[in-house]
């Protein structure tokens, strides 16, 4: 049986941790012999990918070659790239491969992975990351939030110590997460997790790219290519701006100076974001930040100076930062993956490490269906989003609703699984990330019960059933395995009751 | 294609144990009915209700499938007039009038409940009756053949024969309804309608001009309402909306319409579901253009504010309009007016306000699809952050 592991797939790097002899987690090397891998990917016409750091060279330079595709996971996005058709699914198979591939030359055999997703994921982008670990070839069992791998990482490194109420901020490369969770010791318990799934170091690097397109059009009168100034540039500028009060940058033939002040004002919209996310997270989790004990910093972005200020007008000295928060997600993973995992191939030194561990997560999403309910507004009733499953329930979880059929000789209902993050009652706001029906017998008084059961299990994906209860009739939808069920669904439309 | 409705209220008839012969209770007695004041629930911290329970004979002569109707009339005047239910559960099947009907046990000659069992449900609650106040209410009760089930329309017998009809007892019962009843609030309706093209014209005024495509979402307003009525009602009807929509007009034009007039008028007058459809033709109007002016969103927040309405409702109605304005909202609208800010509020409420609001955008930004729909609610976020940063 081979080594567990823990995937950190992020937008703009990922990377590899394991599970040492001892039971410490630890990164694993790439075939650079370096711990992040850029999540980029360069294809040529006969569709083979180059990964890495090779490929981030190329990003807007390179037509061929792309980058931050994890922000439309799950969605229907096509990018079209050396003649072919590639979905954000196929691209992070890419990335996922080639950290599967560099990982098994660095420690042989490899046994069950989990892959961290960001907290605030919908269920097609979880479950496209699942299809695309499969495409890689992992052995992907269950996947974890990100911060919530970041604070079962900072349990383990310290130890006993921590006890009470935590929030963890996760500001990496594309996505900000905010998480706040009770910790005993190494049990870790999700209270609540909000996030902004594009808003990320990435946004500060446009950001840079749009002043210092604007600046060299003031001096020159022309248009800045983006190949002149890509956003690996403006990467480099903002981590000098980090450092400095002002850089100058050589684009083309010109100097442009760039402040710290101008970056800060630009990406103030960003950062007005992240404070209201913060508050209406400790809002939601019904504390203040008196309750916190400790904020833990997470992702890469959170070393900008103006973030780091932000965090301590906010939080006060409670922020807690150690020196890998690259790595805290990944090496969080790699100790999820040996605690959900099957640990009788762990050694007893591993084993003792592990089993301390506990981690109760809750569902991320409200999930509903769509019913007739009273309109207030007009004194009748409109299809509105009737939400079954809440959100922040401890997993696993399962709920049950009754709803009645509106008309005499009803022969069949709508069967909805709908999806937000904010308890939404218009069904214009939320997702629907299922539709069928389900046929009923005819010739039946109105009012017939169907039974709508909606389940959320350890790897948060949901699982649905709308029975019939007169006639036993039911249809079973598991959001994981679509193809089967949507081809199901399409078919039943045309078979005769 | 047909959809669920959901129950919010649920209601259990306990008859099954209960039913006996004559020959092994005597004392059973001919049928008769009794109320019983409860709440429903498990734990009866459900809404109130009123229970009709009966006992003694059913008088049939063969063995029928019996069912329980409860319709609910009101008898304080001379007439008895319907009572509607706001729940389609609680609904005759052709009307909105209030009936409680359930299928009960096949019942043989000689046979009956020999005690006291649940056979009906009246909840006030849901009830409309056609005035507010104390009203004397009357529970018609019918056992009914539901083999060969009659015709109930708006709680009166529909067949002079009363075939189906196996037995039928009323009772009386005093409550105290607030808000308007149906009667009260169709008789008002006409005259709320013109003092909401009033606010309609307000609200297009309001940027100093009446755009032509604001005129023709109050004109088709009007004309969709007119369409519900015929004949001489209709004629009626039109002359009394357009001269409000004139009068209006040349009022607001020479600076003598007094908003604060209408909306206490409206006030006085006017059910919440026509305050509410009044705010919705403001919205139209302001929308009608295509973006959403801060003077026109200043006013309906006002309107809205003064109406009593529930804030959360409005909101709702608000986002839904701007969703469908685009991204076209005005260069000089602000997140005050779009998100209902009372500048007046202290500067921790705005933020609590805001926060909340990012939060809600932020979430739909996620369930929305990339569109035009999308733009919109990327709009709104940084609007909101926009706020955020002066307000902080």
């Amino acid at each position: 049986m081979g080594s567990f592991i823990g995937i950190d797939l992020g937008t703009t790097f990922s990377l590899v941790a394991t599970i040492d002899k001892t039971g410490r987690p630890i990164i694993v090397h790439n075939s650079d012999g370096i711990n992040m891998t850029p999540s980029v990917v360069k294809l040529t016409e006969d569709g083979i990918a180059e990964v890495g750091e090779l490929a981030r060279g190329g990003l807007e330079i390179d037509p061929d070659t792309i980058g931050r595709f994890k922000r439309d996971m799950g969605t229907s996005t096509i990018y079209e790239i050396a003649g072919g058709n590639y979905t954000p699914t196929d691209l992070s198979s890419f990335v996922l491969k080639k950290l599967r591939l560099d990982t098994e030359a660095a420690i042989g055999e490899l046994g069950e992975a989990v892959i961290t997703i960001p907290a605030n994921f919908a269920n097609d982008a979880r479950d496209a990351t699942l299809q695309a670990a499969k495409a890689a070839g992992l052995n992907v069992n269950y996947m974890v939030n990100e911060p919530t791998a970041a604070a079962l990482y900072y349990a383990f490194l310290r130890g006993e110590e921590l006890n009470g109420t935590y929030a963890v901020f996760d500001l990496g490369g594309g996505t900000f997460d905010i998480s706040i969770i009770q910790v005993s010791g190494q049990d870790i318990e999700v209270v609540t997790s909000n996030g902004v799934s594009k808003l990320g170091g990435d946004d500060f690097d446009k950001v840079l790219q749009e002043i210092v397109q604007s600046k060299y059009k003031e001096k020159t009168g022309e248009d800045l290519e983006l190949a002149d100034y890509t956003i690996n540039d403006a990467e480099k500028d903002k981590i000098s701006l980090s450092k400095r009060k002002k850089v100058t940058s050589r684009v083309l033939k010109e100097n442009i100076s760039l402040t710290r002040d101008e970056f800060e004002e630009n990406i103030a919209s960003y950062l007005a974001q992240i404070e209201m996310l913060c508050e209406s997270t400790i809002e939601e989790a019904n504390i203040t930040i008196e309750d916190l004990n400790e904020i833990f910093l997470v992702g890469g972005s959170v070393r900008v100076p103006i973030i780091k200020q932000i965090i301590e007008k906010m939080f006060g000295t409670k922020v807690y930062s150690s020196t890998n928060i690259d790595e805290a997600i990944a090496l969080g993973a790699a100790l999820y993956a040996a605690y959900k995992g099957d640990r009788t191939s762990l050694t007893p030194i591993q084993k003792s490490a592990v089993e301390q561990i506990k981690v109760g997560e809750k569902t991320n999403m409200y999930f509903g269906t769509l019913a007739l309910l009273d309109d207030p507004t007009t004194g009748g009733s409109k299809i509105s989003n009737s939400i079954i499953l809440d959100k922040n329930m401890e997993i696993p979880c399962s709920v049950e609703q009754s709803y009645y059929t509106l008309y005499e000789d009803q022969t069949e209902v709508d069967c909805t699984v709908t999806e937000s993050s904010s308890r939404e009652k218009n069904p214009k706001f939320v997702k629907k990330i299922w539709e069928g029906f389900l046929g009923l017998p005819s010739g039946r008084p109105k009012g017939q019960e169907i039974k709508v059961t909606f389940s959320y299990d350890e790897n948060q994906i949901m699982h649905c059933s709308f029975l019939d209860v007169g006639s036993k009739k039911k249809k079973e939808i598991d959001l994981t395995i679509k193809s089967a069920e949507e081809i199901e669904s399409e078919i039943d439309k045309f078979t005769v009751e | 294609m047909e959809v669920l409705i959901i129950i919010a209220i649920f209601f259990l008839i306990y008859w099954f144990s209960d039913l006996g012969s004559s020959s092994g209770s005597s004392n059973m007695g001919s049928f008769r009915i009794r109320l019983q004041e409860t709440r429903l629930g498990e734990n009866e911290e459900g809404p109130f209700a009123i229970i009709i329970e009966g006992r003694g004979l059913i008088p049939v002569f063969s063995r029928t499938r019996v069912g329980f109707s409860t319709s609910v009339f009101d008898a304080t005047d001379e007439e008895w007039e319907p009572v509607f239910s706001s729940v389609s559960d609680f609904q005759e099947s052709e009307t909105s009038a209030y009936q409680c009907l359930d299928e009960g046990p096949s019942v043989d000659y000689n046979e009956g409940f020999i005690k006291w069992v649940r056979l009906g449900v009246v909840i006030p609650e849901i009830l409309t009756p056609p005035y507010g106040g104390k009203r004397n209410l009357l529970f018609f009760f019918r056992i009914v053949d539901m083999d060969n089930m009659p015709v109930i329309d708006m709680g009166f017998h529909t067949d002079a024969e009363h075939l189906g009809y196996i037995w039928a007892g009323k009772k009386e019962y005093d409550y105290n309804f607030e808000g308007k009843g149906w009667l009260e609030e169709a008789k008002s309706r006409d005259e709320v309608r013109a003092l909401a093209i009033k606010l309609a014209v307000s609200t297009a005024l309001s940027d100093g001009t009446l755009d032509e495509s604001e005129g023709y979402v109050i004109k088709d307003w009007i004309r969709n309402v007119l369409d519900r009525y015929s004949g001489e009602m209709r004629s009626d009807l039109k002359k009394v909306y357009n001269n409000s929509l004139k009068k209006a007009y040349s009022q607001a034009k020479s600076g003598e319409l007094s908003l604060s007039e209408t909306i206490d008028k409206i006030n006085e007058i006017a059910s919440k579901r026509h305050k509410y459809e009044a705010i919705q033709l403001c919205l139209d109007v302001m929308a009608a253009d295509g973006e959403a002016d801060k003077s026109e969103l200043e006013l309906i927040n006002n309107i809205s504010d003064q109406l009593n309405l529930d804030l959360k409702e409005i909101e709702n109605l608000r986002d839904e309009t701007l969703i469908n304005i685009g991204t076209t909202v005005g260069n000089k609208t602000g997140a005050e007016e779009l998100l209902g800010i009372d500048k007046e509020w202290e500067k921790d409420k705005i933020l609590k306000h805001l926060a909340k609001e990012f939060n809600k955008w932020n979430s739909r930004l996620n369930s929305l699809e990339e569109g035009e729909d999308r733009n919109t609610a990327q709009k709104m976020i940084n609007e909101i952050a926009k706020a955020r940063k002066k307000y902080a």
